[in-house]
């Protein structure tokens, strides 16, 4: 057999040992990054946790089933969920502070567009519904990015999924 | 960690096992005839696809790589093949009046064909009543995007515009994209001036011309030939692909699995019943030895789904096995991506019109039937053999009899299954009809139609 005939073979035995520990591995380090979620509040280091742990669940390969492998998803789902809410309660926060303090729009704006980000790259359509204070956000999106809104200058369309 | 999982490494495991795959094909092709290697390479494509099919083809991520890297080396040979082939054939011919006998001959085979396909369709169509009860897949056509609409509505070509593509515009434009029936249109009046030129002034004045095409012909089709040559290795990866894809859309094929089907039958009966039976009786030729000769060619077209990426191995086989004349295999074999494409232009959108039609309840009288026939016929004369012209030249006739386009948009996710069969279709009529027109012109040479295929020496898929 030739060289290059079992370079090849050698390669391939290498790739689908590989695959097999990418696959279990995949799984693993999504459980651990879910797990090292903890208490969910309202800070850079807990969201930089939750979008680790959403990076890793989507790039689960869809060939095997293995989201149905992940455990604790209730949990996971709650985080997502949980975040949500505490930034739409920020943006809030921030709308019922430019009327005390006079926040400019411009900063309720930020805060209505990242929960806005948030929402729709943790949760799908019909999780949205789970948000307690979902109708919060579509009424200060209304406000704040609709154009013919009070929002900032940019106006940018921001088109709900609900 | 995170870098060792971000590799995809199934798919590097598909590309090791297909160069694996390459390396026997290769050992292969030294010992057994070139026609039975590319049917090795279609079976091996298809248990690599089978066996690794996945969601978005994500594990075919290097194939489809080498895959398009064949398509795009082929289809980059496409305008300068025709070019100098056309104009080198055409000289040597050195006669206007056959020129034009050539001309008008594969413009009526060509059409003749599509005329047989589109009665071919509507009798299949009509007798199976296809769509019956298929109603649900056109259940949500008003939710079909507006925006989503508009941009199919931009497809739609009128009959003024088919016409007006055909015409040359900017020569360098035009071989650039690969605008088939404008490069013969150029070709055909570089060669008529040359025999023009030649016999009122003698050939000494232009034969300096005639040198320069000959020695870029044979470099061009020297170059072809290391591009024949990687066929079987690109039909490996393109099977792969086509089969990795059915399996992961097989739900979206369910509910139409029978529009399919019917399609698949009706261009094969065309491609080899209706073709068959033109070989026998216009060519004079042996079907299944002419079906064999051309194996090749039929499998790059159904794996590229590509009449013009067909084109460079197509006019080779005609020539070197088939026996067909240069002058025919270079005009009409490319004319046949234009003109004609039976499976594009007739089979696909009249079947599509007609499920349609009997899936919503709807009955037109015939002579709305034959108004679709007419517009079908008007498409096949000029539609670009790429793939996907499909999707262009359904969309047209849908409108054309006022269809709703939203049905074709539903429709579509078929269109890359049937597109194999279609391209098939069209590429074989064009074989067939260079064969008929070589017949009819005196210009077949049955000596190489009836010489034996032996074993390769591998350079048996290279270009002369």
């Amino acid at each position: 057999m030739k060289k290059s005939t079992i370079a090849l073979i050698v390669a391939a035995i290498v790739c689908l040992g590989l695959s097999v520990f990418s696959v279990k591995a995949s799984v693993t380090r999504t459980n651990t990054a879910i797990e090292n979620i903890g208490e969910v509040t309202y800070t850079d280091e807990c969201k930089a946790k939750i979008d680790r742990a959403v990076e890793y669940y989507n790039a689960l390969d869809p060939n095997f089933d293995l989201k149905e492998r992940i455990n604790h998803m209730e949990d996971f789902d709650a985080a997502k969920i949980e975040y949500a809410r505490l930034a739409i309660k920020a943006a809030s926060v921030a709308d019922a502070r430019k009327t005390v303090e006079g926040y400019s729009s411009d900063d309720v704006k930020k805060y209505v567009e990242e929960a806005r980000e948030v929402v729709d790259q943790y949760l799908t359509a019909d999780q949205y519904a789970l948000v307690e204070n979902y109708a919060d956000l579509a009424a200060l999106e209304n406000e704040y990015t609709s154009t013919g809104g009070t929002g900032g200058a940019s106006e940018e369309v921001s088109i709900p999924m609900c | 960690m995170d870098a060792l999982l971000s590799v995809n490494w199934i798919a590097l495991l598909v590309l090791v096992i297909a160069l694996l795959l390459f390396k026997a094909l290769n050992w292969i092709a030294y010992k057994v005839n070139w026609t039975f290697v590319i049917l090795i390479s279609m079976v091996m494509g298809a248990v690599v696809g089978i066996v690794f099919a996945s969601e978005g083809n994500s594990y075919m991520t290097w194939l489809a790589l080498i895959g398009d890297v064949y398509v795009n080396l082929i289809t980059a040979l496409v305008a300068p093949v025709i070019l100098v082939s056309v104009i080198s054939g055409l000289i040597q011919l050195n006669d206007k009046e056959k020129m034009k006998r050539i001309g008008t001959k594969s413009v009526f085979w060509l059409m003749l064909s599509s005329a047989i396909a589109i009665v071919i369709t509507v009798i299949f169509g009509g007798l199976t009543q296809i769509g019956r009860g298929a109603g649900a897949v056109f259940s949500d056509i008003s939710s079909v995007a507006g925006s989503t609409l508009e941009a199919y509505q931009e497809m739609e070509t009128s009959f003024d515009q088919i016409l007006l593509k055909l015409f040359p515009t900017n020569i360098v434009g035009d071989l650039a994209a690969d605008n088939i029936v404008a490069i013969i249109i150029i070709a055909v009046a570089v060669a008529v001036a040359y025999v023009s030129v030649s016999s009122e002034e003698g050939e000494d004045k232009v034969k300096t011309f005639k040198d320069l095409i000959e020695g870029m012909k044979k470099i061009i089709f020297y170059i072809l030939s290391y591009v024949i040559d990687l066929t079987p290795y690109a039909v490996l990866c393109l099977t792969a692909i086509s089969a990795s894809q059915l399996l992961s859309d097989k739900e979206a094929l369910v509910q139409v699995i029978l529009l399919v089907a019917m399609i698949y039958v009706v261009c094969l009966v065309q491609t080899y019943g209706v073709n068959a039976i033109i070989l026998k009786f216009a060519a004079k030729l042996s079907p299944v030895k002419f079906f064999k000769k051309t194996f090749d060619a039929q499998a790059t077209a159904f794996t590229t789904q590509s009449s013009v990426g067909s084109l460079p191995i197509t006019i080779d086989r005609l020539i070197r096995k088939v026996g067909v004349d240069e002058e025919v295999a270079n005009f009409t074999a490319p004319l046949g991506t234009t003109i004609g494409m039976a499976g594009c232009t007739c089979i696909w959108p009249i079947l599509l019109a007609m499920f349609y039609l009997n899936a919503t309840g709807q009955h037109w009288e015939v002579s709305q039937y034959l108004i679709m026939c007419f517009m079908c016929l008007v498409l096949s004369m000029g539609s670009a053999g790429m793939p996907g012209i499909g999707v262009v030249t359904a969309v047209s006739l849908f409108s054309a009899v006022n269809l709703p386009i939203a049905a074709v948009v539903l429709l579509i996710p078929i269109n890359s299954i049937s597109d194999m069969v279609r391209t098939l279709t069209n590429v074989v009529g064009a074989n067939v009809t260079a064969a008929v027109v070589a017949r009819k012109t005196d210009l077949l040479d049955d000596s190489v139609f009836n010489a034996e295929e032996g074993r390769t020496n591998k350079k048996e898929g290279q270009a002369s």
